[in-house]
Order: C-alpha cells, then structure tokens, then sequence
C-alpha cells in the first residue's frame, strides 16, 4: 500500500517540479569548469572528491546508527518483525514515519552533491531510483554495507560497460543485471531471507 | 495396519533457538493421535514442516511411503494431507458454500480452460453443490450455508474449516488446536465427528493442549517438549510417565 | 465532434489495459508497473509486422499476444518463486527494458523517432479509417475484454484467486497451486494488455516509445485503483473519469503548457489520496491489506 501511494507521490512531486522550475535543464555549478585533479592518470574533480568523502561519511554515521544506537535496533527490530515489535511497545506506525524520511533525507543529500557535478533535470528522480533499487538488489535486502556495495559495483559495471557498449544502452544493462540476480541471487550479497509470512 | 505417516530425525534451528530437536515418530492408518505438549515444545511447527510450509535442518518426513519433504504445500495437501490452522484461516467475505466448494479438488472449472467449457463444468458444480451440503450436514452447519464465513461464531468456523478438510477427500487430518476455544458441548461435538470420521476410514492427528481432554478419544499420544519428543504411546501409560508429568508442572 | 468520439476511442483503450490490469493486479494481488511495456509491445509488434510483412490483421495481433505473454512467462516465473514485493521490482526492471529496448534498438524501432504510417486494419475488407468505424471497432473489443474477463473472476477459477488474494496460505494448504495461478493470470493479463497496444497503434497510425513508459504503467495502475481494485465496473468507471478530468480542464481555458503536469499532478494526487482515504476505490470491494 506504502509503495502505490509512493509512485503516486512520486509522480506528484515530479510533475509540480516541472511546472515551477521548468522542464529545462539547469546548472548548480560554481565557477568555472575546471580539468580536475590528475591521480594515477584518471581525472577526478574536486566536487567528486566532496561526493567520495561526504558518501562515505555518511555510510558510516548510518550503519553505525543502525547497529549501535537504540533508534537502529528500534528500526531493526520493526523490520525483522512487527508484530512482536508491537508486543513491546514500540509504535510501528512512527518508527516506519522517520526511517522514511531519513531514507528520503539522504536521497536529497545525494540530489545535492550530484546537482553539484552534472545538471539538473525534473526526471533525475526517477534515474535515481532505478540505479537504487537495483543497487539495493545486488547488495541485498535489509544490508547498508550491502547496498553501498551494490551501488559502487553497479558504477562499476555501468561505466565499464560504456567502454564496449554505447552508452544509450546504461539503463537497459542496469536492468539486465537486476533481472539476473533476482533470477540467480534474489537476496544479494549480504540480504537477509525475507521472511515470509507467519504461518 | 500400515503406516500412514512416519517423520525421522527432524531438525529446526531458529535463530539459534532448537524449534524441533531429532525428532521421530509415526502415525498408523486409521488411528486418533494427538500431538500434546507445553506452550512453544514445537506442535504448530511440526505441523508446519509436515505440510511443507516449513522446511527442517534435517530429517525426513514419509507420507504412505512416499517421501515428501522439499515440496510446496499445495503437493501435501493433494497427495490427501488436510490441515487446520491455529488461527483459523478461512475466506471470511465470502459464503460458508464457497468456502466448501473451494476445497474440491481438481475442479475442471479451476482451470483456465475449464472456465471456457461450460457444460462440464456447470455439471461439476452441481455435483459438487451437494457434496458439499452434506458436508456442511455432516459437521451441523447446513442451515448456514448462504452466510458469510464471517459472521459464523468461533466454534462454527472451527466447523467450518473441519468441512474444507473433509471436502479436499483428506485420508489424513492434521487439526491445530481443533477443540480450543469451544463450549464444552462443541467440544463434545467435534470429538464425535472425529469418532465418525475414525470410523469412515480416516486418520486424525490433532494438536491439543489439554492432556485429560485428549485421553478418552486418542489411540495413541505423542508428547513434545522444547521440539524433542518426550513421550510416544498408550494414553493411559503416558499419563503416569514421569517425564511427561515434569514436562507439564515446570 | 470527432473529438469527444476520440475521448471515446482512447477510454476504450484504457478499458482493455486497467481491466486486464485489475486482473492482476485487484484480481490476483499481483502490482505490476510493467503493464505499459506489455502494451508498448503489442503496438510495436503489430507496427513492425504491418510495415514489414503485410498488413494482416489476424496473424498481426496473433504474434502480438503471443509475443506478450511469452515475454509475461520470463519475467513471472522466476520473479513468483520468491516473494511478492520483489515481483515490483521484477515488473520495474522489466519495463526500463523494454522501453530501453524501444528507445535505443534505433535499427528495429526507429528509437525515439518512432514509427509513422501504421496502415490501418482491413477487416472483411472493410478499412477502419473513421473516428467512428474505430470507436465500434474498439468499443466491441472492449466488451469483450469486459465479458471474458467476467467469466473468468466469477468462475472457480476467480474463487481461488479471490482466496489467493485473502490468504495464500489457506489456499496453499487446500492444494491450490498458487504460483501457477499467478503465473497465469500474469501471462492472460499481458497478452490482454498487448491487443490494447494494436487497437493504439492501428488508431493513431504512429507510435513512439514515450508512449509506454513507467509513467505510464503508473497510470493504468491509477485508474485500476481508483476505480476498484477486485471490481471490473470499477476499472471501466476509472477509465472515464481519469481520462475525462483531464478534457475538462481543457475546456475550462487551461494552457496546454502546463496542463500535461497538471494530468499527472491530478491523478498522483488522486492516487495517494485513495490508498490513505478509500484503498478500495470507487466501487472495489477490498483494500490493499497485508496478508496474515
């Protein structure tokens, strides 16, 4: 029901982005558009130096929330299984509210530092969430380590694949990957099972 | 008397937590076992794994000789395993005859095909219309047949999906908890129905709580507790075993 | 005038696609996001054959329902072995590709140019051509969309689909065999779903892939939703009303600039206010639940 309800969300926000900003794309680019930083012959720009650093900064504060701090294992604890987080008195409904927006904060933080790099368009959203979900199915369900990892391996993959495949073809290797491991490997590197029902 | 049933060495690890420890035992055709044991020792579970909606560490499960272990529990259930559930899954939005008319197995009409070829399939539905009311004749609910699942009282769901079990041609019914819940004259009831289904050929293995209630209707009793099996055998010899008594003051 | 006969011809389309998306999605618990793909197919398929090989009606629309539920197997069979909400993600990815695949095989499908001079079908040699020679055409595969599917949901079949929807486990533990049914109903729904895909492409004669994008399937699953999940009326009634709000706008001066953002703001809006307000739509006659 959540996830409907997103789509339809996502399809509003999307569209009221369009008509107050325009459909062109915009810049959010300071200064002038320098080389780059010359490191074992790749060229790499500060703003991407900032992405680096601030992504993994920000790995980190979330997995160690997530493991050590009593919101983590609140947030767990609903997720491995609510029913018996309710029996302890844990309000689901709430804890479900902020890991949403938490979740939704580190996609704007995300949003920003990309803005940072390449342009901005209204349906940059959308080309974010694919790369995530699938990033979330290589890595696993369930695992932030997890889906760090995805993401740098589908990066990889993706920019590797430009190098024999055209580039136009990126979101469709994307998406032959996804389907690969929910072929092969449902749960990822690092997921958990999902359990299932409760008989 | 053959063997209808017979589990070996059955291991569930949850979590760390041992949910069914080697476990071993039979069932005899045409018999009344219960399955008795404290709160949490593994009955549910056990059941679970029986009709394949659990899969144990290890171990095998046999069912007339054939192994079942490993399939989905749409094959148990075919193969003639019928089962109630503790919290009583029924279709409550729909009526009590189509809860029964669901269970029918190999229903022409279930198919795609089948949809599209009338004149069998309007026969078997009519064939099937009155197994059914003698079903619900049988467990007492005819008069309910047009009401919806949900607006039955507990004990006449429980009826209910005792119907299903029957109408699915079971030869072996496992029943969670059948009696749980229920006025002592229901409990009376549904111990005569599963006298008369003894008696119709079927063999019943249910789940029960209660070690008095269970004496005067099991053949045999399996007693469980913390998922190993503590006690198998004769009511009368299991209700002075030491074992089992420790089991049920702790 | 031929304008409101054009609203009729395309709320006829989106009939076929909400109802065979109602199938799966209200019918057998199954949300797709892949459904524009499917009717992406059968409009390229139908395009392709009709420039390529010939314009034969019946054997055009043969190879795309077959198509269709051919590709609906590949992706249902593995994506049903695990749990439901990966079959989301399975019809996502499924439908990036396809119109991937739509978008970028310049050399099959033109790429974002898209296919001109679709000829029109020729029945009994009759060619469809006028608005209203296709609103029949339409409206009477409409109907009998509406009419098998009717079969089917209040069939036996529909019963255990109706319990696979309440609970799984109660319909497993009576020896249904779930997966296959949803393997069914998945593959019966796409291929529904491709004809609606021929009725487009056959009407406007020019397709291009922006037509069938995840916005799209987002869209047919709108209207599945408003209208009622579970209740077939209710995909016909959803069908008019999210096709028409938008006409009226027109009417009442909006600029055409803004008002294709507004459509989608519209049926977001209408979106989420139903699954928060009325999750079982209009006139649906069960909501989203988890099952336990």
């Amino acid at each position: 029901m959540l996830l409907i309800a997103s789509l339809g969300i996502f399809i509003v926000i999307q569209n009221i982005i369009s008509l107050v900003f325009g459909d062109d794309t915009k810049t959010l680019r300071t200064g002038v558009v320098k080389e780059g930083i010359n490191i074992f012959g790749a060229r790499i720009t500060p703003i991407q130096i900032a992405i680096i650093l601030t992504s993994l900064t920000l790995f980190v504060i979330t997995s160690l929330i997530l493991a050590k701090t009593k919101t983590g294992k609140t947030i767990r604890a609903v997720a491995n299984d609510p029913e018996l987080a309710i029996i302890h008195g844990i309000d689901t409904n709430r804890v479900i509210l902020y890991t949403f927006g938490i979740g939704s904060a580190l996609a704007a933080v995300a949003a920003i530092l990309i803005s940072f790099d390449v342009d901005m368009v209204p349906s940059m959203g959308f080309f974010a969430l694919m790369m995530g979900v699938v990033a979330v199915i290589i890595g696993g369900v369930g695992s932030i380590p997890g889906a760090a990892f995805g993401g740098l391996l589908l990066g990889l993959a993706q920019n590797l694949g430009v190098w024999k495949i055209h580039s136009k073809w990126q979101d469709s290797i994307a998406f032959a990957i996804l389907l690969l491991f929910l072929l092969f490997k449902p749960y990822g590197f690092f997921g958990r099972k999902v359990k299932k029902v409760q008989i | 008397m053959s063997t209808i049933l017979e589990g070996k060495n059955l291991s569930l690890n949850f979590d760390g937590i041992k949910a069914v420890d080697d476990l071993t035992f039979s069932i005899e055709e045409n018999k009344i076992v219960s399955l008795i044991g404290p709160n949490g020792s593994g009955k549910t579970t056990l059941f679970n794994i029986i009709t394949g909606f659990l899969e144990p560490d290890n171990g095998e499960v046999y069912f007339k000789g054939k192994p079942i272990l490993e399939k989905p529990p749409h094959y148990m259930a075919n193969l003639g395993i019928g089962r109630t559930f503790q919290n009583l899954r029924l279709l409550q939005k729909i009526t009590v005859l189509d809860n029964v008319l669901l269970a029918f197995k190999n229903q022409i009409g279930e198919t795609f095909l089948g949809v599209y070829l009338s004149p069998k399939n309007k026969k078997e539905q009519e064939v099937n219309k009155k197994k059914a009311f003698s079903l619900l004749e049988f467990v007492g609910l005819s008069d309910k047949a047009q009401d919806l699942a949900e607006n039955l009282s507990y004990g006449q769901q429980k009826l209910l999906t005792l119907a299903c079990c029957l109408a699915m041609d079971a030869d072996l019914l496992l029943l969670d908890e059948p009696v749980a819940g229920l006025s002592p004259a229901m409990i009376d009831k549904m111990f005569g129905m599963m006298k008369e289904l003894k008696k119709q050929g079927k063999t019943i293995f249910f789940i029960e709580h209660n070690l008095k209630v269970v004496m005067e209707i099991s053949d045999k009793v399996i007693v469980i507790d913390e998922g190993k099996k503590i006690a198998e055998g004769d009511p009368a010899i299991i209700r002075e075993d030491p074992k089992v008594i420790e089991a049920y003051l702790e | 005038m031929n304008y409101i006969l054009h609203i009729f011809i395309l709320i006829c389309i989106y009939i076929i696609l909400s109802i065979s998306l109602n199938l799966i999605s209200g019918y057998a618990g199954l949300i797709s996001v892949a459904h524009a793909a499917f009717y992406g197919i059968g409009a390229y398929v139908v395009a392709l054959l009709a420039l390529n090989l010939g314009n034969y009606f019946l054997l055009n629309i043969l190879c795309a329902i077959i198509l269709a539920g051919i590709l609906g197997a590949i992706i249902a069979i593995p994506s049903l072995r695990i749990h439901d909400d990966y079959f989301v993600i399975a019809t996502f990815g499924f439908q990036i590709i396809v119109f991937g695949v739509m978008n970028n095989w310049v050399s099959l499908t033109k790429g974002p140019l898209g296919i001109p001079g679709i000829p029109q079908p020729a029945l009994f040699g009759i060619t469809i051509s006028s608005h209203l020679q296709f609103l029949i055409f339409t409206g009477i595969f409409a109907i009998l969309t509406f009419l098998f599917t009717k079969r089917l949901v209040n069939s036996p079949f529909g019963r255990v689909l109706k319990a696979i929807r309440e609970d799984e486990i109660f319909a497993l533990a009576l020896g249904k065999n779930v997966i296959k049914y949803k393997i069914l109903v998945f593959i019966i729904g796409a291929s529904i779903a491709s004809v609606a895909g021929c009725l487009y492409a056959w009407y406007i004669t020019f397709i291009d892939p922006t037509s069938f994008t995840v916005q799209e399937s987002i869209f047919i699953l709108s209207i599945v939703i408003i209208g009622g999940t579970g209740n077939l009326w209710g995909s016909v009634l959803g069908a008019v009303v999210l096709l028409t709000i938008p006409e009226i706008l027109r009417f009442l001066g909006m600029p055409n600039a803004i008002a294709a953002n507004v459509r989608q703001i519209l049926y977001g809006s209408l979106l989420v206010l139903f699954m928060l307000y009325r999750p079982q739509g209009l006139l649906g006659e069960f909501a989203f639940k988890r099952k336990g």
